[in-house]
This record gives structure tokens, sequence and C-alpha cells, in this order.
């Protein structure tokens, strides 16, 4: 297409919607209204997803196999050797293997003063990692005879200043531990408390070494890493000690990750429903747009305007105003996740997935319900209109 | 035999009152050449309009031939018969039919939108000039409606003359004018037609512009003879 009819085109259009903006204003109403919720839910459920993910370590791995002791009294916590890595290299289907020998984020219940939160605790032996920006560190006796010390983050420093008069005390699960030191913020978690310590008051050590492993395409995850596993307790240096297992932690994300969508599916079948009304008022407009132009149409037909021509530009007419209206909706659910981020427990994050199934939905709408109105400006007869 | 630029052969048209066909063009012949200045004369209801909405191809159902520049174009797809209308005809109309929320620039330039003159790099010259021959030039950034009528007219004029076309077709150009504008818009045409060899077919009820153009016809209950 010619540029300069483009550009007539557009601005026809874009002139068009603004001499008309209260009346424009409501039709994109419906359109706003089901795409701001559109966004809001599927930033709400990423966000969701995104924070369920955090608790694992899995991350976008396949699978994990976890390596664990046979002798359940055992206070020695095994770990995947060099030679181990290498061997389930070997089994066909395995496209990656990844090491895992870092403690985990562990989600505890943090109470100061009276109020309580839950946040994330690194359960490890050492100050590993951890920079200490006023008191001091844990010190190795500590960690030795497992003393309920810990440290934790400027930001929960913040929370104690502010409700606990200045004693150095905090509740983790119930049982108290006493503050050594504040860390700088921007680890993935809040407190790091003693594995000892950890271990005795709550019975059970949380970290566990951990594989993580990616399967090629085309091969069956869960018999891949099955077959993982059975080398590994055939064939590992360590089988007689020890036990692998493929852990079962995808079973409930899974589960969750399938409640969320189904709540965003429900929601979107709502919008869905808003949009098709919307569409409706959309077509509604665009006849009244046609009837109040036919001279216009009778004087570009007859200087030289195809049908196409007329056809094109109350489609593109259409499709502006229902995007616009997108852009509107875009930027109303933006604003509903920015005041559920200040309230909720968590971020809704907006994909570029979410924001292009908007863009594409709303232009879609105009098109799809501009289409029939267009046909007839183009069919109307020209002796009839002059 | 030579090729007139316009040609009319036992031209009918019907259209249907109820149930009644009714006849409103009556076997019209008619040929126009180039440089000629045509005025048809009649009646309202005589049948005229719909004879130059056939001659600006703004209707292809009649029957009978028209050869334009000794081509028909009856049978043609709605692109080509554009694209025609676009090229070969200018239209000018009694109520001027300009775009109201257009400046006057942009309404002179609704025949470029569908030209394929993106490319021509004196477009802009050419427009300026146009208007500054209608003596509009300094209008150009108005709207239509804070012209006078006869200002009007000019910048339908130009719209009508922006592509070149190989004829003008006016549909009473005068009739929403008043005399003094009525007098200056003939004149105006008349240079057109003397000096920039414009053909011109003009449609009026007025006698007193009978003899205006070198050719005169009437047309009286769809029947068309040249007087």
């Amino acid at each position: 297409m010619k540029l300069k009819k483009l550009k007539a085109i557009l601005l026809t259009a874009l002139k068009s919607i603004l001499s008309n903006k209260a009346r424009n204003f409501l039709t994109m109403f419906g359109i706003i209204i089901g795409i701001a919720a559109v966004i809001t839910i599927m930033s709400v459920g990423n966000g969701l997803k995104q924070k369920a993910n955090s608790f694992s370590s899995l991350g976008n791995a396949d699978g994990q196999i976890s390596i664990q002791s046979k002798d359940l009294n055992s206070d020695q916590q095994p770990s995947f050797s060099k030679a181990d890595i290498q061997l389930v290299e070997t089994v066909p289907g395995i496209k990656r293997v990844k090491m895992l020998n870092k403690a985990f984020p562990t989600p505890v219940k943090v109470q100061v003063g009276d109020k309580s939160s839950e946040q994330n605790a690194i359960i490890q032996n050492s100050n590993h990692k951890f920079t200490v920006v006023s008191g001091h560190s844990i010190s190795s006796d500590a960690f030795e005879l497992g003393l309920n010390q810990v440290l934790i983050s400027e930001q929960l420093n913040q929370k104690l200043k502010k409700y606990n008069h200045g004693r150095k005390l905090v509740f983790i699960n119930q049982k108290g531990f006493e503050v050594d030191g504040i860390f700088e913020d921007g680890q993935d978690s809040e407190v790091l408390i003693p594995q000892r310590a950890y271990v005795r008051d709550f019975g059970s050590n949380p970290n566990q070494d951990l594989i993580n492993l990616y399967v090629d395409k085309g091969f069956n995850k869960k018999a891949t890493l099955k077959a993982a596993a059975k080398t590994l307790q055939t064939k590992s240096d360590s089988k007689s000690q020890v036990k692998f297992a493929v852990v079962d932690n995808k079973a409930s994300m899974k589960f969750m990750n399938k409640i969320i969508d189904y709540i965003a599916y429900f929601i979107i079948f709502v919008a869905s429903i808003s949009l098709l009304i919307a569409g409706i008022g959309v077509m509604n407009t665009m006849y009244m747009t046609i009837s109040e132009r036919t001279q216009e149409i009778g004087i570009r037909r007859a200087f030289g305007a195809t049908k196409n021509d007329i056809r094109l530009q109350f489609l593109f007419e259409s499709a502006m105003l229902t995007l616009l209206g997108g852009f509107g909706g875009i930027l109303l659910g933006e604003g509903i996740c920015y005041v559920i981020g200040a309230f909720a427990p968590f971020k809704p994050v907006t994909s570029l997935q979410a924001i292009g199934v908007s863009v594409g939905v709303s232009v879609s709408i105009g098109i799809v319900f501009g289409i029939i109105p267009a046909n007839q400006a183009a069919r109307k007869n020209l002796i009839e209109i002059l | 035999m030579k090729d007139n630029l316009i040609k009319l052969d036992d031209v009918s048209k019907y259209y249907l009152a109820g149930k009644q066909k009714v006849q409103i063009l009556k076997h019209v012949s008619l040929e126009i050449d180039k440089e000629d200045f045509a005025v048809i004369m009649g009646h309202s209801g005589s049948g005229k309009s719909t004879l130059i909405n056939i001659l600006g191809f703004l209707d292809q159902k009649y029957e009978g031939t028209y050869g334009f520049a000794g081509k028909s174009y009856q049978k043609q797809s709605d692109n080509v018969i554009s694209k025609l209308r676009n090229r070969n005809i200018g239209f000018i109309f009694q109520n001027f039919k300009l775009m109201h929320n257009l400046t006057v620039k942009e309404n002179v330039e609704i025949p470029l939108i569908y030209s394929n003159r993106d490319s021509d790099q004196n477009l802009e010259e050419d427009l300026n000039q146009l208007l500054d021959s209608l003596g509009i030039l300094d209008k150009k950034d108005s709207y239509p409606s804070e012209l006078s009528g006869g200002q009007q007219q000019r910048v339908a004029i130009a719209r009508a003359l922006i592509n070149h076309p190989s004829i003008i077709i006016a549909d009473e150009p005068t009739g929403a004018l008043d005399s003094q504008n009525t007098q200056e818009v003939m004149e105006l045409f008349e240079t057109l037609n003397k000096t920039n060899k414009v053909t011109i077919i003009m449609v009026t009820h007025d006698d007193t512009f009978a003899n205006f153009g070198n050719r005169l016809f009437k047309v009286n209950d769809g029947v068309l003879h040249e007087a």
C-alpha cells in the first residue's frame, strides 16, 4: 500500500475517533475493563507461580534426584560425587545435570514482638556468602554447638527496631533465637540459622544434596529420571551406604499451578464475555460513524477511492478504537496489579506474553466486529450517497 | 473514423418505482471531443443527473454502449473504474461537497491519496500553483466553514483539477452561489477551457449559461438532442 494512503487512512481514523471522544470512550469502556481483567489475572497468576517456584530449587529443570543416607540415625549428610554426576550424564535422554550444593531457602515463621510473618531462611553451617554490616557474625562455636543464634537481614532488622523495643530476640517457628548480627539485603532469604540448631529444634534437616536434571526433548521425562536414579543406585561408588530417589516436588507444584491456571481460565472466560459485549458496542459505533459519514464515503469514492479503500478505512478505524481501549486496559490492569502487589504477599508480574495477548485480542475485536460495518460502507451505492 | 473522447451510443436507463419500470434515459447518443465545453440543460427530473452519473462512471447500470477514449468500461471491476475516476474525471458538485473536518489543502489532496503520485516531487509545488491560480492560496490551512460560498466552490474546483483529469464534470456548479460568484466561477470555467484546454461537461437548468460552451445539449423527459 502507498505510504500516503496509509498515512491518510490513519490520520482520518484518528481524527474521527477524537472528534467523538465521549461516544468512543463509552465504546472503549468494555474493552478497557476486559483487557484490564486479562492483564490482572495473567499477572497475578504469573506472580503466584513465580512465588511458588521461588520456594523450590527446581527452577526450570525437569526433575531432581536426591541422595540420602540409608542409616537414618546418621549425622552425616551424603553428597553427590563428581563420578556420580558423570554417571548420570551417560543415561540416555539426560541433556544436562546441575549440582545444587548450596542451602535452599526454607520458609519459616518469624515472630518479632507480636508481629509474625513468613520469611525464607537459609540453614547452613557457616556464615558463607553473608556479609555482616552490623553486630557480629555467628561464631564457629555457635555453629558447632548448635546455639540458637541467627543473623537477620537489614529489612527484618527494621521490624525488630520497630516492634521489639531494642531486644535482640526473634522467634522462629515459636523457638527463641538471639540476633547476633545484621547482613546486607539482597540474599534470597531474611534469616541465617545454624543447621545444628535447626535440626535439634525442629527435628529435620531441610537441606538435601540434590542434582537438577534436564531431559532431552522426545524422551519421557518420568522414565528418564527413574532410569537415572536406578543407574546411580546400581553403579555409584557409594551405592551401599546411600539411597538415590527421584524427588517428587513437581507434583504439589503442578497441582498449585493447575489451580492458578483454572482460576485464570475462569476469569479470562468472564473477561471474554465482557469483550464480546464490547465488540458488539464497537460494531454499533461503527454503524453510527458510517451512517454519519456517508457523504464522505461518496466524495472519496467519486475521487477514486476503491471499495477496498473504504473498507480498509473503517477497519483501521475500528481496530484503532479497540487498540486504544486495549492500551487503556493494559494501563488499568497494571494499576490494579500495583495495588495488589502493595497488599498481597507476592508481586504480580506482567509478562510480555500478557501484553501481546492484550494487544492481539483488542485489535482482533476491532477487526472481527468492524468487518461487517466496513463491508457495508464499501458496498454503499454511489449514486444514492452523493 | 476518429475516436471521440466520449461516445454514448443508444444509452437507456431504467429504474424501478415500486413495481413499475420507469425509463429515465431514452436511447441517448452523444459525442464529446477533447477541449469541448458542453453545456447540458434540462429541468429537474429530465434525466440530466442520471446522464452525468453515467458519463462520470458513478453509475454502471445502463443499456447501450459508452466508449471513453475509444474503450468500453461497462464490464470492468470496481478497482479499474475507481482508478479511471481518479485519473480522468474531476467532479464539481452544486453544494461543493467538501469535507468539513479537513483543511482546504487536505480537501484538495483527496484525489492524490488514491493516485500513485507518491513519488512525484513537484506535488506540493503543483498544489500551491493551482491554489494560487484560483486565488485561494492564502486559505490553504483554513477549514471550509471559514470560507465564502465562492471560495468553497474554488476549493472544489481545485480538488477536481489536482490530478489533471481528461474531463471536468460539473453538476449545477453555480446553483448555490450568488450572482457575483456565479459570474466569477463561469469566467473561471471559460479560462480553464480556452487557456488550459480542459474538457468540461456542465449541467445546468439556467438558460443564461446556454451560450458559455461550444456545444449545447438539451434533455427533455430522458431524450437528448443537440441544440
